[in-house]
């Protein structure tokens, strides 16, 4: 046999330029490419929220296992390291030194900021009721805290503007910072600049951290305490780590296994390189179009690198399972070839499905296994054959056709337990409605233990697990805030009769500046006030004089100019307008959190058309479970065009309606029967198992079409049986790996797929021919 | 303090004298301070005008019934009421250990006749109140000043034991 030399020349010019890219190409592990590309505007700005929000940039710091005092010492050294490092935009442990720039903002602009300013207090009556107060205040047990502020606030605006951060439940403290209630924990609050997709700068952002902490507890000399972190950076980052970790380890796995299988089946070293050699090049060719065509390359698809490896194989598989001494290398391929092309076809048709789907990450691992397999299948066809090997003829075949198939019964009887193998599960399927779990917490790769951890954190800082959201939206940041003051009104109302419990307001922190200029007409010029002072200090137990810094700042405030987003950068005040007023696409919005909502209906009623432009009541966990159930219906319309290429694949190579049905019949009794052993265990099926749902069709059409196909002698009988057993022990071993992974995503898809793949041997082995039957 | 702990429950009298840089003349005010072991604290002043002050565990509310107020917070948020609070809670409840937690401990003078300086070490603290002392004879406080960093002073005598 002549080498012919161009093919191997081709292969190894086009692997070694996909090597090059994919070595180069950027790795992502952002679990948002799994949440569908958002349908409404509503869906967008929540989606984007997830992507790069204020609350995506949050780290939870918690420093435990030492003594209240010194957690509180460590806390204090952390803080201090963390500051002035523009990693980070905003670092809180409660620490007064901290908070001060924020108690300065909210003194200096109090008169701006103060809810409900009436122009009655600056006068004589109003100002003679507030000096009384005043000094009841004074005589009281939190006489020193008031005396501070009273000769310039003796109205306290200031107090007033502190009660917009009360029924926010306030973090306990110990020594100044913040503390859990049972005083275990230290916590602390860091926002980083990066957002939270961003992976590589959350990881150092992280490193840093633990390094702060390091040091923080050398100077304080606690080398007890512990760091323990939380919040969506870290969780990305962590699952990056564990879909890297998981796929280095189950493609290794994968790769021994079915090593193990091809040298136990073929006693060949050769043919134990060479059946890796187009799985391998179609996965360097699989990573690099992903890489050139998303730019980015996600870690999931790379462990569908995993699933390849099974697929994959199965070509060289076919290839070497059908190669007899008898006949040149070539002409067994040329034999086979029209069933693995329509194999590959059909495969390709249904992960071209997933190319279309909304999901980021789906259409990567669409265009990855297209590409994966089709080159592996050029390698197998075009490659393989010029590289001689010896013996390569399976050693396990004659084994494997002594247990293949001998059907004494006909065709039609087989066919008739296949359909009712379809109808007992579908009757398991109906049994088991519902069927759909649409809890997007189900692609949660973030193990219970840190969510329990990332809970309790949140329960002690008393940040919000935000569930309500009411959003107003504007062309301008002024006309969002100005929808969200008119909602103000209406919200109160609603607090009053305990419908909802509470609500934030991005308006309460940055007034509209046509809010700033009301309040500021209110106040009285200074000759005026003075006056009236003057009369209400003399018939009061206070010093006369004494309220000049009042009298300063009252003047200072009708001066200044108006408080804008600029003034309140690297303020927690800053931090809460920014995570409550955000632009996305051509609009501003105001989001407005609800607490305790009792009675969303009340509530729906009550702010509808209450403020200029939509008036949208998000209830954040529907939203998501509607999103994840939107998106789960399009991967079923998926599925119908993916069942409907494989169909119009077969009916264009079979031209015949009876053997398109014989072939549908094992892939039919396949998918259901998947589909029913999983709800019988008590699985609800998600969007992925209807993806892993749809490989399954794609895998069990290759063993359906060779057993279809009639074999010309006894010989070629048991090799086709060879080869199908083999390759579907490949791919249940693959997937099966899969199904170890913590990455719900991929144990999903691989469970899935190794059942579907299972049955599909066994049922498609009951279509298998007589040798020579037509 | 032995003597103090055996002593639990009980109401007493007190006329407060509060001083000030601010105020014309200090105010005097009286009226009812009870303690519920091991953590309730009532202050209630009916002259010059009816104020509860009441602290249970970390909770405070404040009933002025002449201007129809109710005020609810955690201590955690006033730094300077805890100075207050813990002071004559942890005093009267004889527990050194909960006072340590919150100040600087010095107890000088006898059984009968003693006097307990109390220094805040909670930073936010000690920036309102520079010292708290408070003296008694045997298991009776008698005298309580509360000198703020201020300079402005409020003294409490205790005037009969009621219970």
């Amino acid at each position: 046999m002549t080498v012919r030399r161009l093919p191997i020349a081709v292969w190894l010019v086009f692997a070694a330029i996909c090597a090059w890219i994919a070595v180069h190409a950027r790795f992502t592990a952002d679990m948002s490419a799994f949440l569908p590309e958002a349908a409404t505007p509503m869906q967008r700005l929540l989606v984007g929220e997830l992507r790069e929000g204020v609350a995506s940039r949050l780290v939870l710091i918690g420093i435990e296992d030492a003594a209240p005092d010194a957690l509180a010492r460590v806390s204090r050294a952390l803080a201090k390291g963390l500051q002035g490092d523009p990693r980070f935009v905003y670092v809180a442990n409660g620490d007064a030194q901290l908070a001060e720039a924020d108690r300065e903002l909210l003194f200096a602009r109090r008169y701006v900021l103060s809810p409900d300013l009436t122009a009655a207090r600056f006068e004589r009556a109003g100002l003679a009721a507030a000096l009384e107060r005043g000094s009841e205040m004074l005589a009281s047990p939190a006489g020193a805290f008031v005396r501070r502020t009273l000769p310039a606030d003796p109205t306290s605006e200031f107090l007033r503007v502190l009660g917009l951060f009360e029924g926010q439940a306030r973090t306990l403290t110990h020594l100044g910072v913040w503390m859990s209630h049972d005083r275990r924990t230290a916590l602390a609050l860091v926002q980083t600049a990066a957002p939270g997709f961003d992976l590589d700068a959350q990881h150092a952002n992280l490193v840093a951290i633990e390094r702060a902490f390091s040091a923080a507890r050398a100077a304080a000399g606690v080398e007890a305490a512990v760091l323990r972190l939380s919040g969506p950076a870290l969780f990305a980052v962590r699952s990056r780590d564990t879909i890297r970790r998981d796929v280095q380890r189950l493609s290794a796995a994968a790769t021994v296994l079915v090593a193990g299988l091809l040298v136990v089946a073929f006693r060949s070293a050769a043919v134990l390189g060479l059946a890796f050699a187009p799985v391998a090049t179609g996965a360097l060719a699989g990573v690099a179009a992903v890489a050139l065509w998303f730019g980015t390359v996600h870690g999931i698809t790379l462990g569908f690198g995993v699933v390849l490896i099974g697929e994959g194989v199965d070509y060289a598989i076919y290839f070497f399972g059908q190669r007899s001494a008898a006949e040149p290398a070539r002409t067994s391929l040329a034999r086979i070839w029209p069933t693995l092309r329509l194999g590959l076809a059909i495969s390709a048709a249904s992960f071209c499905a997933m190319l279309f789907s909304g999901f980021t990450g789906l259409a990567q691992l669409g265009l990855f296994s297209v590409v994966g397999l089709a080159v592996a299948a050029a390698v197998t066809r075009w490659g393989l054959p010029e590289i001689p090997v010896r013996g390569a003829a399976p050693a396990g075949a004659a084994a494997a056709a002594r247990l293949a198939p001998r059907w004494r019964s006909s065709l039609a009887a087989r066919l008739g337990v296949l359909a009712g193998a379809f109808a007992a599960a579908a009757v398991v399927i109906w049994y088991e409605r519902p069927i759909w779990d649409d809890d997007p917490a189900r692609l949660n790769p973030v193990d219970e233990a840190a969510q329990a951890l990332d809970q309790r954190l949140r329960n002690d800082l008393g940040a919000p697990d935000a569930r309500w959201l009411v959003v107003v939206s504007g062309p301008t940041e002024q006309r969002a805030l100005e929808a969200a003051e008119a909602l103000a009104g209406p919200l109160g109302e609603l607090v009053e009769t305990k419908a909802i419990g509470g609500f934030d307001s991005p308006a309460r922190y940055l007034p509209s500046l046509a809010a700033q200029r009301a309040r500021r007409a209110l106040l009285p010029d200074e000759a005026t006030l003075r006056q009236n002072l003057a009369v209400a200090v003399a018939e009061s137990p206070f010093k006369p004089g004494l309220f000049e810094p009042f009298l300063r700042d009252v003047a200072a405030a009708r001066a200044s100019p108006p408080l804008d987003r600029a003034s309140l950068r690297g303020t927690a005040i800053g931090l809460k307008v920014d995570s409550l007023l955000v632009q996305r696409g051509d609009g501003w919005h105001a989001l407005l959190p609800l607490r305790e909502v009792a009675d969303p209906r009340a509530l729906a009623e009550a702010i509808a058309g209450r403020a200029p432009g939509e008036v949208a009541l998000l209830d954040i966990r529907a939203e998501s479970t509607a999103l994840v159930a939107s998106y789960r219906e399009q991967a079923l319309a998926l599925w119908g065009v993916g069942l409907a290429l494989i169909v119009g694949l077969l009916a264009v190579q079979l031209r015949s309606p009876a053997r398109v049905a014989q072939v549908l019949a094992p892939i039919a009794a396949a998918v259901t029967g998947a589909a029913a052993i999983l709800l019988a265990a008590g699985t609800k099926l998600t969007l992925f198992h209807v993806v892993a749902l749809l490989l399954v069709a794609g895998v069990v059409s290759n063993y359906a079409l060779f057993f279809e196909r009639a074999p010309a002698t006894e010989d070629e009988r048991g090799r086709t049986a060879f080869s199908v057993a083999f390759c579907a022990a490949s791919t249940v071993l693959a997937f099966g790996l899969l199904a170890w992974s913590q990455v719900p995503v991929l144990k999903m898809i691989g469970g899935t797929a190794a059942i579907g793949a299972a049955l599909g041997l066994v049922f498609s082995a009951l279509i298998a021919r007589r040798p020579g039957a037509a | 303090m032995a003597e103090l702990a055996k002593v639990g429950s009980g109401t007493v009298q007190f006329t407060e004298v509060k001083s000030s840089e601010l105020l014309k003349q200090p105010i005097e005010s009286r009226g009812t301070l009870t303690y519920i072991a091991p953590a309730r604290l009532e202050k209630h002043t009916l002259t010059p005008r009816e104020e509860r002050f009441v602290v249970d565990r970390d909770a405070v509310v404040i009933e002025r019934p002449a201007r129809q107020e109710r005020i609810e917070f955690g201590l955690d948020q006033y730094p300077a009421v805890r100075a207050f609070v813990e002071s004559i809670r942890g005093t009267l409840a004889g527990d050194l250990a909960a006072l340590r937690r919150h100040y600087r401990v010095e107890l000088e003078g006898t059984s009968a006749d003693w006097r307990l300086h109390l220094l805040p070490s909670d930073p936010q603290m000690a920036e309102l109140v520079l010292k708290i002392l408070i003296e008694g004879a045997g298991s009776q406080v008698r005298r309580i000043e509360i000198l703020e960093a201020s300079g402005d002073r409020s003294v409490m005598t205790i005037t009969k034991d009621r219970a």
